[in-house]
């Protein structure tokens, strides 16, 4: 028999504390879609993710209603984009990522991930293509996500790309402009991006992951926050018993996870792949990591003693979620997207949070720099520089780190901006230094990839 | 050999189980199966044994109480094999209850599921710390399709009451409260 306890508690966390599945994401590899028609290539993407994907929201719904656990987000993760259009010239790119809209659409899914290429060495004509497409094509279509990965701890990081891309950041504001640049919002530049991350905007499928897959992402910063102010009664709590605490909570947490994703992955005849326990915000209040550092005593996040708070949280995350199944994965961790979690959106505005200090975070927590609005009039070297800064603490540490950076057209610092709905609202952060570094990252070139000895 | 259920009940004090399961072993018996639990300070306990001699239900009943200085009660009833309730591939699921005390509220749930021809399997209330009254109710649903009705009816019937009645399925509890997930996948 189940104890009495274990059991309201579990009921406390469903009911009141926002634990759901964040995300059920299907990958679903597209290779053999290639061809020299563009049309045929279309038709076959469309043709392959229907007869994929029909049933992914079906049965999401089927198992979220059983277990009484909203399944938050169906989406897709397909294979880079970029293998599609090599041999084919500039119209390609709007041409597929139109079909890939349409058929997520259809079978009612809100994101698919996957218009990506990995440049981390330099670009083939397909990647070349795909990156000179996305002004158009992350401002004319609506589902389509795309992501650049331009560095890895191995290869180093292409500062050509990284150059190329603040000039693309500006031009995808400039096109979705009617939109205050919400384009930029479904582009992420990556350093060892993850094969099997089923968060968005970021999510593809990597080479090696088979035909089709279904990863998981749990979330739960409400469950988290409330098991850390039930420990906090106790006034002498020390910080070692919270992230205990937090650790526990990880566990219960990527339980219910993994439970729901194998059993849709069962249901559907997929391979079950991966859960990724990430600690990932929405701005709804009590579903937020910026209330989870208010509870450690931190009173404004982005105050010093944030990072440090950051780096315990991560961690505990992790070793909850370790334990708990043998199938974690993805990014794993704690996210801190600024304007999707209204706490976070609100330090910014005091300007407890800045860029300096989001960037210090970012070398102990999962992502990085993530939904951060900058100045309409920042110059693309800046962008690339801010962009170039978080690859090199990726590269250098081992670990993904990522920009998805918005610069909004006509926005001054300090400026709000509204995105509505998961994608929240925040401040234009103020970035010193703004053009400052024109002259490094128009040298271009790469940055060799760094010894993996000496570590100090 | 004999199959008898033994039922004892008593103001809860040390050596209890000793003093049945001693005269059990003087009588040649085996427990198969039994459990125990103390409520407010009142111990109850069944037994399922087996018993070599042909002694009856009183005798046995005699011998037990025999081994107490302090008043117990004891039941004794020949065991006759029962189907189970329930068809093996029934799902399981715990309903809650929790709110303020009020007269019926475990009644008015039981009545529901004995209606739906829904067996229930484990029961477990309390008061809790906050004065509450805490219903914990394992049931088995032998057919899927009835959940849903199932739950409108409870969600009805927590709008009436005004006290927090939840259902949800077996296996999220063992998820996130056991170390291992215990449900296999192809």
């Amino acid at each position: 028999m189940l104890r009495t306890e274990d059991i309201l508690s579990t009921i406390r966390m469903l009911q009141s504390e926002n634990l759901d599945v964040r995300a059920v994401t299907m990958g679903i590899d597209l290779n053999d879609c290639c061809g020299p028609d563009i049309d045929q290539v279309c038709d076959k993407v469309k043709a392959k993710i229907a007869s994929r994907g029909r049933s992914l929201v079906k049965v999401c719904n089927e198992v979220g209603s059983k277990y009484q656990i909203p399944i938050v987000n169906k989406r897709l993760a397909i294979s880079p984009v970029s293998i599609l259009l090599e041999g084919h010239d500039n119209s390609a790119p709007l041409k597929i990522a139109r079909a890939l809209d349409e058929v997520v659409e259809q079978i009612g899914v809100d994101l698919v991930g996957g218009f990506s290429a990995l440049v981390e060495r330099g670009k083939t004509p397909g990647q070349n293509l795909l990156i000179k497409s996305l002004p158009q094509v992350l401002s004319e279509t609506k589902r389509v996500c795309s992501s650049i990965n331009v560095a890895t701890s191995k290869a180093g990081i292409n500062m050509d790309v990284v150059a190329e891309l603040g000039h693309v950041i500006k031009d995808i504001a400039a096109s979705s402009a009617d939109q205050r640049g919400f384009g930029c919002a479904k582009l992420v530049v990556f350093a060892n991006i993850p094969s099997d991350n089923p968060f968005m905007a970021g999510a593809y499928l990597g080479s090696g992951q088979g035909d089709c897959v279904l990863n998981i992402g749990v979330s739960g910063p409400g469950v988290v926050k409330s098991a850390l102010e039930r420990a906090k009664a106790d006034p002498n709590i020390t910080l070692d018993k919270l992230a205990e605490q937090i650790k526990l909570t990880a566990f219960r947490v990527t339980r219910v996870g993994e439970l729901i994703g194998r059993e849709v992955a069962d249901i559907l005849g997929v391979r079950f792949g991966i859960v990724d326990l990430s600690l990932a915000p929405t701005p709804q209040v009590g579903d937020s990591i910026g209330e989870i550092f208010n509870v450690l005593g931190i009173k404004s996040v982005g105050a010093p003693g944030s990072t440090a708070a950051l780096a315990m949280l991560n961690d505990a995350v992790k070793k909850g979620g370790l334990f708990a199944s043998s199938s974690v994965g993805g990014l794993s961790g704690a996210f801190i997207p600024v304007l999707e979690d209204s706490n976070l959106a609100q330090a910014a505005r005091d300007g407890s949070l800045s860029l300096a200090k989001l960037e210090a975070m970012t070398c102990v927590c999962s992502v990085g720099l993530d939904m951060v609005v900058l100045p309409g009039d920042i110059a693309p070297e800046t962008i690339s520089a801010i962009i170039a800064d978080e690859m090199a603490i990726g590269m250098i540490n081992n670990k993904t780190t990522a920009a998805r950076l918005i610069p909004v057209p006509g926005m001054k610092a300090g400026e709000e901006v509204e995105f509505g709905g998961l994608f929240g609202a925040g401040p234009a952060i103020e970035v010193p230094g703004d053009g400052m570094a024109k002259e490094f990252i128009r040298s271009g070139g790469y940055i060799p990839a760094p010894v993996h000895s000496l570590r100090n | 050999m004999a199959k008898y259920i033994i039922s004892i009940t008593a103001a809860d004090r040390s050596g209890i189980i000793a003093g049945v399961s001693t005269a059990l072993v003087q009588m040649q018996g085996s427990i198969t199966a039994a459990s125990q639990t103390v409520h407010q300070g009142y111990f109850a306990m069944i037994i399922l044994c087996e018993i070599e001699g042909d002694f009856g239900k009183d005798i046995i009943s005699d011998k037990i109480m025999k081994q107490f200085n302090f008043e117990v009660h004891v039941y004794v009833t020949e065991y006759a094999p029962v189907k189970s309730a329930q068809k093996n591939s029934a799902d399981n699921y715990i309903v809650t209850v929790l709110g303020p005390d009020k007269p019926g509220i475990l009644n008015k749930v039981a009545t529901l599921m004995a209606e739906r021809k829904i067996n229930v399997e484990d029961l477990y209330c309390y008061t809790n710390e906050n004065k509450e009254f805490v219903v914990i109710f394992q049931v088995s649903i032998p057919d899927p399709r009835t959940f849903g009705v199932v739950q409108e009816q409870l969600n009805d019937m927590k709008r009436q009451i005004n006290v927090n009645i939840n259902i949800q399925h077996e296996d999220i509890f063992i998820a996130t409260s056991e170390v291992s997930l215990r449900k296999q996948f192809s």
